[in-house]
């Protein structure tokens, strides 16, 4: 058994109004590993968590993960290099962009001594949006229906296919409801510039989104998973609010799709229960842990904790406890202070030299400091 | 048949929580009595009964106030009479 302090990396740092996962996983971490150094690995100096209180010890920048796989070794490389401590050979990746990118570098994280519980590149494309009907009916599953377009032109035929209202979205983050196809064309457009294509339209279904969160271990199983209703949503559409939910229908079909998948790691299955029917609609999976990761964590099911466990130990870890149904939480928001020093040396590539930030903003909102 | 009523939990504040669909309700009054015989197995007459013995109503009023609870459980598909 290993008794170490861990040295751990988490990326996504962000908690504004579409929160990522890092500042929970680290809250949780710090839970199960008080004496853990946590290294944070952020895309801009204006992510919030980077500045809270029980954030990380350490926190550096990271390039775009369109800059490939190269660049992001590279910086990986450079920080594990300069940093005082034993280089973090834990990494926890929170962003589903940046894991795309990772999960083409298995071999090469090896090399370096770092482990990282990642899907191959196959089985994140099985998950993909635009490949999920496939997978459905692999599990019986049911999905809404759904069509992929590469232009807008495209996405407005498939929308008349469709009807309207329908939810259309990029290929990694971002959806929106449209009403019409003034609105659709307009969205459509916003999107392919923004995230490439294909746009994913689909039909749209009514009901109560349900998250399940789990931690799948690699042979078609999990070491646990939680389930809640969202019971409030922010007008993108995230959840605010959430509680703990326990129905067998809801975990056999998130088991199915987890065992077909022999998913490895953390995962989110987002799914809406169709008001009309009672049916479990699946929406998307996540290859990542969601932004709530915190909240089971304080009800005694520690996702970010046994991972570490997994990446640390040859031994079977334990199962975590199931969450009891009827515990919720509450998005709390609060203002964090910021250090200007802090902030000057972020941006200047320190700790650790970024040689190609040491000379530009690294975000829209340094310019207008400069 | 089990109802999702038969699954509710209950606490003594009146809250009832659906474990499966994650919904809320709030109970008021005797409601959180009668949810209780309900879960129970308790059948109308017993419902009336207990709203006599605990309460100063007359039968009728009693009656009328039942069947406009149960009424609700029954719109709220939480509950089905017998047939």
């Amino acid at each position: 058994m290993i008794t170490t302090a861990p040295c751990i990396a988490v990326s996504g740092l962000h908690r504004g109004e579409n929160p990522q996962p890092g500042a929970g996983i680290i809250r949780s971490l710090r839970r199960r590993f008080p004496d853990a150094h946590i290294v944070g690995l952020s895309y801009d100096v204006m992510e919030s968590g980077i500045y809270a209180d029980g954030g990380p010890d350490e926190v550096h920048l990271m390039p775009y993960p369109a800059a490939g796989g190269a660049a992001h070794l590279d910086r990986i490389d450079a920080i594990r290099k300069q940093t005082k401590r034993t280089p973090f050979d834990l990494f926890i990746p929170t962003l589903d962009a940046e894991i795309e990118v990772l999960a083409s570098l298995h071999r090469e994280l090896n090399q370096r001594g770092i482990r990282v519980c990642l899907p191959t590149v196959d089985v994140l494309k099985r998950r993909a949006k635009q490949h999920l009907p496939a997978l459905a009916a692999a599990c019986d599953v049911r999905v809404p229906e759904t069509r992929l377009a590469s232009d807008v032109t495209g996405a407005c035929r498939a929308g008349s296919e469709l009807g309207y209202p329908l939810v259309v979205k990029g290929p990694y983050y971002d959806a929106k409801i449209v009403p019409n196809v003034a609105q659709l064309s307009s969205a459509a457009g916003h999107l392919l510039s923004e995230w490439g294509h294909p746009v994913i339209l689909q039909r749209r279904v009514s009901g109560s989104e349900f998250n399940v969160l789990g931690l799948g271990d690699g042979d078609g199983g999990w070491l646990g998973h939680c389930c809640i209703r969202k019971t409030q949503l922010s007008d993108k559409g995230k959840g605010l609010s959430g509680i703990t939910v326990a129905d067998a229908r809801l975990s056999k079909l998130c088991a199915r799709l987890v065992r077909e998948l022999k998913w490895p790691g953390p995962f989110e299955i987002e799914l809406i229960r169709e008001e009309s029917t009672g049916d479990y609609v699946l929406i998307e999976i996540n290859p990542r842990f969601p932004a709530w990761i915190d909240f089971p964590s304080m009800l005694g099911a520690n996702f970010p904790g046994r991972l570490i466990d997994v990446l640390r130990s040859a031994a079977s870890p334990h199962p975590l406890p199931d969450c009891p149904p009827g515990s919720f939480y509450i998005r709390h928001q609060i203002e964090v202070v910021g250090d200007l020093n802090r902030y000057a040396d972020l941006l200047k590539g320190e700790p650790g030299a970024l040689p190609g930030l040491l000379d530009e903003p690294a975000s829209p909102k340094t310019k207008s400091l400069a | 048949m089990t109802t999702i009523l038969e699954n509710l939990l209950l606490n003594d504040r009146g809250i009832a929580f659906d474990p499966a669909s994650g919904e809320t309700y709030r109970l008021v009054g005797p409601a959180v009595h009668l949810v209780r015989l309900l879960q129970k197995g308790a059948d109308d007459a017993a419902l009336l009964q207990y709203l006599l013995e605990e309460y100063d109503v007359d039968e009728s009023t009693a009656r009328r106030d039942l069947d406009v609870f149960l009424g609700t459980l029954e719109q709220m598909k939480l509950w089905e009479a017998a047939p």
